[in-house]
């Protein structure tokens, strides 16, 4: 009878052990970006032995731009009892947060632009990266780039937290350089042709940012921009071969392994709350030289000795690391 | 065991809406698209509210009222200015997308930390979760439907009812049945953006777009609990209305739980919940072709 | 008076036509009569009870209901002292609600309050108004009017259109669209209605032995006016046969007439 007993706690006890790790990963919807992240998550931790199917399980989620299902997507985690959430956006890291507050389940949140005003702080499980992006130095080089330049044209989704509050910082860096932003919004997809139409005329350049609908859309404004012989500068490098003039920002894969390096450091035994947010740093600067080729469009100096890369012949060239 | 909780949570609370939805849907027989607006605008005016420093219990209370209002705005659309019943919902609801953003301020309102008025009724009670919530969550959810029975045996709610039955025979006995369904969608929305103020409070945060896709839900919801229960009466409706809310965020949550194992993708969710709720509407027609009846 | 027209005239426009359904009718109601309006198809019947109870606004013309001026007035507004029966069965009841919640719905003519629409009072003075229809249906309070049959329903419709005593009682063809059998029923709880609640009636049928059996009064319409308006003796020595003579008399043609005729004696 005891020996059975023990027995069993033995063999309990090994499958506590063997339990692979559960990683919760979720998303708010299928983009490019966001899915680059979780690739970039899951491949730095690929890379420090963590396997999948072996010591390591992800569960992932997808709310599919449902906010009731991002909640009910965090609540399944808990179900299944993960050991830790990547939750990547806002409305994501929010539900998953304000699902796991009360446990000590770590949660790391990733590609939320503001995580103070969106309510992730404070919380000692929990901590993540912030894909704010530095509007002061894009639109700085937009000066650089126009010479004499006073109005710069933005086109946005009002609704999409992050772009909301990157415009807003847009208006007041624009304001301490001399610049006026001219708004356009766009609510969905659909509506980003007219917001850009809107704004010819008007403006002597167009700024986008990290924005999933107007990049979602940005066809249409690069045709503007280009009609009208005016630059176009997205905060988002895998815009360059679309048509953006220039690209800065910087890549969400690398953001996402940022992120994974975070939880890699929390998996091999460091507290979330020793672990401040940590913002993108180092903002590339692409230059579209086929593209300022058509336009009959110069860069000056200045720029060129800041550019990390080019595209050229439809293929991009490295510069600096 | 946690699956179940949080479905039962989730469906008793959007369930409210899920009750709106009938009062507007069945009983009105009037599509309300207005509801994807009155949702978050209920969130948004609670959220504003609490961060303010509002009481939360007043904060809900004052997003019932400006759901109400909207749903007024919809039915005198609908009535004094002729304009198509689907057509004034969905004007509405682009309204009010606007409106939200200005209510807000901005497209996203963390609540996270704040006061919400599910967790002080928990607290309140000396309840412990995972149930605590739950039977809040219930008392409200059945506190509501008993009202709202009560009100479809009144004068004033049996006219309603057969105004959306018959609005010329309703006409003959002295009921105006424009001022009925401007009051129907009054109180259809009011519930509506209770249920958005409640969930804003338990997920945490308003976000403009989260009203996306709740007449879908509510109608699921609605017509889910009518296949499995036939109501004839009202009181049966609601019950059906709210354990229908029930089973629609069980799907999900099943679709999500075990999606995975049958080879669906975290994309397939969408599709995977839409056939978990399209086998349970279709199970009595295809019972009775087997039966060899008609459905 | 309970119901006074004068110069009723009702023109409609369709697109290029222009239809007269109404040419100038004088018409006077003391209370308690009981008046049957004939017509051949295109008389202007409906239009006429339309137009009483508000569903449709005179082109010219005065409507005055117990002396109060109506031309003006909403049907929801002047609801309260009329009662209307139609001719689809269906139209005059709420399908999905119990017969005990249509009756009720009826009690009232007026703005609805919040108090509970059946107590056991009422319940009780709603299965004594149906007793009285003598059907059976007393005992079916609480079904669903939806599985009452038409014959059924209309009997209902009609109890439904007393109930509250209306100052009016507006019939148009409410036996129509029902068989033989139910169509005599229905007619049989109608006058029975009527001559205890001595509710002015006008009663429009296309059956001639209808109307000259039933009521006090009979009006025969024609392209728009009234041609023949007989009181009760002249009424009641007619036939079926001097009828069609008349009719030809004022000049209906030889088709409309036969359709009436034959409706007529075939029912008789």
């Amino acid at each position: 009878m005891k020996l059975s007993a023990l027995l069993a706690a033995v063999l309990f006890g090994l499958a506590a052990l063997a339990t692979p790790l559960k990683i919760g990963i979720t998303q708010i919807v299928d983009h490019p970006a966001l899915n680059a992240v979780r690739q970039g998550v899951i491949d730095v931790l690929a890379e420090a032995g963590y396997v999948e199917g072996e010591n390591v399980e992800y569960v992932l989620g997808n709310a599919q731009g449902d906010f009731s299902v991002a909640m009910s997507i965090a609540q399944n985690f808990l179900a299944q009892g993960v050991d830790l959430v990547v939750s990547i956006a806002t409305p994501t890291s929010q539900a998953a947060v304000q699902v796991f507050k009360d446990t000590s389940v770590p949660v790391v949140f990733s590609a939320v632009t503001d995580p103070v005003g969106a309510g992730l702080t404070g919380y000692p499980h929990v901590t993540g990266t912030s894909d704010m992006i530095d509007v002061t130095s894009d639109l700085a080089l937009l000066k650089e780039l126009v010479p004499g330049l006073t109005k710069v044209g933005m086109v946005y989704n009002p609704g999409e937290a992050n772009s909301a509050v990157l415009t807003d910082m847009a208006k007041d860096a624009g304001g301490d350089l001399g610049l006026e932003i001219v708004a356009a919004a766009a609510e969905n997809t659909a509506a980003v042709p007219l917001a850009a139409q809107s704004l010819i005329g008007r403006v002597q350049a167009i700024y986008v940012t990290t924005d999933n609908t107007v990049v979602s859309a940005l066809e249409s404004v690069v045709d503007v921009a280009k009609s009208q012989g005016i630059p176009l500068l997205v905060a988002d490098p895998s815009s360059l071969e679309r048509g953006a003039l220039v690209c800065t920002g910087f890549d969400y894969y690398d953001h996402g392994r940022m992120t994974g390096e975070l939880v890699l450091k929390i998996l091999q035994g460091a507290s979330p709350a020793d672990l401040p947010v940590e913002y993108q740093k180092g903002t590339q600067v692409w230059l579209n030289l086929d593209m300022a080729g058509e336009m009959g469009f110069s860069f000056p100096q200045a720029i060129e000795e800041k550019a990390t890369g080019l595209l050229f012949g439809g293929r991009r060239f490295v510069i600096k690391d | 065991m946690t699956l179940f909780v949080h479905a039962v949570e989730q469906g008793l609370i959007y369930g409210l809406m899920a009750l709106g939805v009938y009062v507007s849907f069945r009983v009105l027989a009037f599509p309300d698209l207005s509801v994807d607006g009155t949702f978050p605008l209920g969130a948004a005016v609670a959220a504003a509210l609490i961060i303010g420093g509002w009481d939360p219990f007043l904060a809900s209370l004052v997003a019932l009222g400006a759901g109400a209002v909207a749903g007024a705005f919809t039915g005198i659309l609908a009535t004094k200015f002729r304009i198509q019943g689907l057509l004034a919902g969905v004007l509405t609801m682009i309204m009010l997308y606007s409106l939200n953003l200005r209510i807000m301020g901005r497209p996203n309102l963390p609540l996270l930390g704040r006061p919400s008025a599910l967790t002080v009724t928990v607290q309140a009670l000396h309840l412990t979760p995972p149930w605590g919530l739950v039977l809040v969550a219930a008392i409200l959810a059945l506190g509501v439907k008993f009202l709202l029975d009560l009100f479809f045996h009144t004068e004033l709610g049996t006219a309603m009812r057969a105004t959306g039955d018959n609005p010329e025979m309703v006409r003959a006995f002295g009921v105006n049945p424009e001022t009925m369904v401007i009051l129907g969608l009054a109180l259809s929305n009011g519930l509506v953006a209770l249920a958005g103020a409640l969930v804003a409070q338990y997920s945490g945060f308003a976000d403009v777009g989260m009203g996306v896709g709740t007449i879908v839900a509510g109608l699921a919801s609605v017509i889910v609990g009518e296949m499995l229960f036939r109501p004839r009466t009202v009181i049966w409706a609601t019950v059906a209305a709210l354990v229908g809310s029930c089973l629609y965020r069980g799907a999900i949550l099943v679709a999500l739980r075990y999606g995975g194992a049958l080879g669906f993708t975290a994309s397939d969710l969408k599709l995977l919940t839409a056939l978990v709720v399209l086998g349970a509407l279709m199970a009595p027609a295809i019972r009775a072709r087997l039966k060899g009846e008609e459905a | 008076m309970i119901l006074e027209l004068s110069g009723i005239s009702k023109t409609f426009t369709l697109g290029a036509e222009r239809i007269e359904a109404l040419r100038g009718v004088d018409l006077s109601l003391a209370e308690g009569e009981f008046v049957t309006v004939i017509g051949s198809n295109g008389a202007g019947k409906s239009t006429l009870l339309n137009i009483i109870a508000g569903t449709c606004r005179p082109t010219r013309g005065r409507v005055k209901i117990a002396g109060r001026d109506v031309t003006r007035w909403p049907a929801h507004s002047r609801a309260r002292w009329i009662g209307r029966v139609f001719q689809d069965p269906l139209k005059g009841t709420a399908a999905h609600m119990t017969l005990a919640e249509n009756l009720a719905l009826a009690l009232r003519k007026g703005p609805r309050g919040l108090g509970p629409v059946l107590s056991h009072a009422k319940r009780k003075r709603l299965e004594k108004a149906l007793a009285h229809l003598d059907m059976g249906l007393e005992g079916r309070l609480r079904e669903r009017v939806a599985h009452l049959s038409g014959g059924e329903r209309q009997a209902v419709t009609v109890l439904m259109a007393t109930l509250a005593r209306p100052k009016l009682l507006l019939l148009d063809e409410h036996t129509a669209a029902l068989d033989p059998a139910n169509a005599d029923k229905v007619l049989e709880v109608t006058e029975r209605l009527v001559e205890e609640s001595r509710i002015t009636t006008l009663m429009v049928t296309h059956r001639m032995d209808q109307a000259l059996r039933t009521g006090s009064r009979l009006i025969m319409m024609h392209k728009g006016r009234v041609h023949l308006d007989l009181g009760q003796k002249e009424k009641r020595n007619l036939t079926v046969d001097n009828l069609v003579s008349l009719f030809r008399r004022v000049g209906v043609t030889d088709d409309e007439l036969l359709l009436e005729a034959v409706r007529g004696r075939s029912s008789a």
